[in-house]
């Protein structure tokens, strides 16, 4: 095991059925870093969450946490971490601050720390004026958020946050963004699950990916988009309805088709760029827009999953941004 | 990285806070839904007037005693029931709504899930019984019972309550739906029917009288009888108590038992 791992994880499996769970899971998450786990729905990664945060037992395999045997302790491992799952898991009839004040005393902190911490917490997610609502007159955003503040109740060492992100709006996402950064500097270690890879991106040092309950790739995200390698051409044609027949006029490239775009695959010589747009030019196809750009993990995502790019996968990740 | 900043204090200091805040948060649902009172308050009262100015007459012959003497013991069992009847319904919220999974993933005393909501009922049932009480007394009941006695009757009541609870707890641990769970906790308050609470025994065939007369809420009624009419108490405070007791404790491992099934990992 990793000397400095804050979360070290070893042949994980859970069988649901004989293609659904987990099948051999190894992962390390070094202390003090954030790693995102990425993978399609249905891949294992809530599975993972689940077992890491003491919620469901591996049929085999080991999970140290902060260097507890979380199979054997799950009480000291409870003591140390923070959880926040896709469903948001708040006393909807208590309002927002009576409950991150029962949440703190069941995570055993004294009468005037919960106190405090709470005000803190309701301050950090812009809940303060909702404090005194009850939590079922919440909007889903701001549920959501008070569920990531409960999580960080009792100041854990180790988080984990499956989908933290899905169902806030761009400013509570940024926010929360800020916050995750904000605890990395108090050496907090974060394992994340998540659907936006940019968000994959912009916050975790490793990156892993599973799918069909093993584990595909890893690595940190720069040294996965290095590994595809090249350079990524996107041609959006006048109209959506010459991506087809661009792309079969580009035969001799690689590439995948979006809904308004073609995503061209090239080398990163200059000379590899020239022999696409004389190939362009030839198609005699007029071009709206053009982008030369480095691989993303979406590109990653595509790459090592294999699954086909939906349409309107880059406007997802266009709003993202 | 930062330790949790724990009390140095005793697990077992810590056990019985959990258990405290969990009893608390039930609660604060009763502030925060205030029509939950209605189940103990307006539903006892509705019996009481609706067994005495409805039914007492005819019942009235069939005893040597005052009715209304006679009744409002048995309403406080009623209301006992009633008081109980919310576990159901909060514990399969709890399972069905995902909060449990927070609990699980605290470093609290787990028991505190149900327990909370269990020892809730025990002043949502004193509320009950106060009004009750108000009630019976404005319509013109009378106990001759001092301080000791009327506090064993409610020491009674709530020790039914206790019970009742638990075997609510055990119902909304069974269910699969809130829906399901709130049609099916209305047996609960079957059996307080089915004993000497609102109406005397002696009428009753006599299969039926057997059973009815002997179950642990009419041990239960007729000890807070007797206390309240200073009678002696007889064999009914001996059998209550065994009862209750034995039925409190199967309800308890079989919930448990079920709590632990639910959250399997």
């Amino acid at each position: 095991m990793v000397e400095s791992a804050a979360i070290a994880v070893r042949d994980l499996t859970k069988a649901y059925t004989e293609t659904a769970g987990l099948f051999g899971v190894s992962l390390d998450v070094e202390a003090g870093s954030v790693m995102a786990l990425l993978g399609p729905n249905g891949a294992g990664k809530t599975t993972v969450v689940r077992i890491l945060s003491t919620l469901l037992r591996p049929d085999s395999g080991s999970v140290s946490i902060g260097g507890v045997d979380a199979l054997a302790r799950p009480e000291a491992v409870r003591a140390v971490i923070g959880v926040a799952n896709q469903s948001a898991a708040v006393d909807q009839k208590l309002t927002g601050q009576a409950n991150l004040a029962m949440f703190a005393r069941l995570h055993r902190l004294p009468r005037t720390v919960a106190r405090q911490r709470s005000a803190e917490l309701l301050e950090l997610f812009d809940l303060t004026g909702a404090a005194g609502k009850p939590v079922k007159r919440y909007s889903g955003g701001m549920r959501r958020k008070l569920d990531l503040a409960v999580s960080l109740i009792g100041r854990p060492s180790i988080l984990f946050l499956d989908e933290p992100t899905t169902g806030l709006d761009p400013a509570s996402r940024l926010a929360l963004w800020e916050i995750i950064g904000g605890l990395l500097g108090q050496g907090t270690t974060v394992l994340l699950t998540t659907q936006y890879l940019d968000e994959a991106d912009a916050l975790a040092h490793d990156v892993t990916f599973i799918d069909g309950g093993r584990v595909i790739a890893r690595g940190t995200p720069g040294e996965l988009k290095s590994r595809i390698g090249g350079r990524r051409v996107d041609l959006t044609p006048a109209s959506a309805a010459l991506v087809p027949t661009l792309a079969g006029r580009l035969s001799g490239f690689e590439a995948t088709t979006g809904d308004r775009a073609l995503h061209v695959s090239i080398g990163d010589a200059l000379a590899d760029l020239r022999r696409l747009l004389d190939a362009v030019d030839a198609s005699g196809i007029p071009l709206e827009d053009y982008r030369v750009r480095t691989p993303t993990l979406d590109d990653v995502y595509f790459h090592v999953t294999g699954h086909e790019r939906p349409a309107g996968a880059e406007t997802r990740k266009e709003d993202a941004a | 990285m930062t330790p949790p900043a724990q009390h140095p204090r005793s697990s077992r200091w810590w056990a019985v806070s959990d258990h405290y805040e969990m009893a608390g948060r039930s609660l604060r649902h009763l502030a925060a839904e205030p029509d939950q009172l209605v189940t103990v308050t307006l539903q006892p009262v509705l019996t009481l007037v609706l067994m005495y100015f409805f039914l007492g007459g005819a019942i009235q012959a069939g005893t040597t005693e005052n009715y209304l003497d006679f009744l409002i013991p048995g309403v406080f069992i009623v209301m006992a029931g009633f008081a109980a009847v919310t576990t159901a319904t909060s514990v399969a919220s709890d399972l069905l709504q995902g909060v449990v999974d927070r609990f699980r993933t605290l470093p609290m005393a787990k028991s505190a899930v149900i327990t909370g909501h269990v020892v809730a009922d025990l002043p949502r049932s004193l509320i009950g019984l106060a009004v009750t009480i108000a009630v019976g007394l404005c319509m013109g009941f009378r106990s001759p019972a001092g301080v000791g006695a009327w506090a064993a009757a409610i020491g009674i009541v709530l020790l039914v309550t206790f019970t009742l609870s638990w075997i609510a707890a055990v119902i909304g641990l069974l269910g699969t739906s809130l829906e399901a769970v709130q049609q099916v906790s209305a047996v609960i308050i079957v059996p307080v029917f089915l004993s000497d609470a609102l109406v005397p025994t002696d009428t009753m065939p006599a299969w039926l009288r057997v059973v009815a007369a002997n179950q642990p809420l009419s041990q239960a009624t007729d000890c807070v009888r007797a206390l309240l009419a200073g009678t002696p108490l007889g064999d009914h405070l001996r059998l209550a108590l065994a009862e209750l007791v034995g039925i409190t404790a199967i309800a308890f491992t079989a919930s448990a038992l079920l709590f632990r099934r639910r959250t399997r990992r």
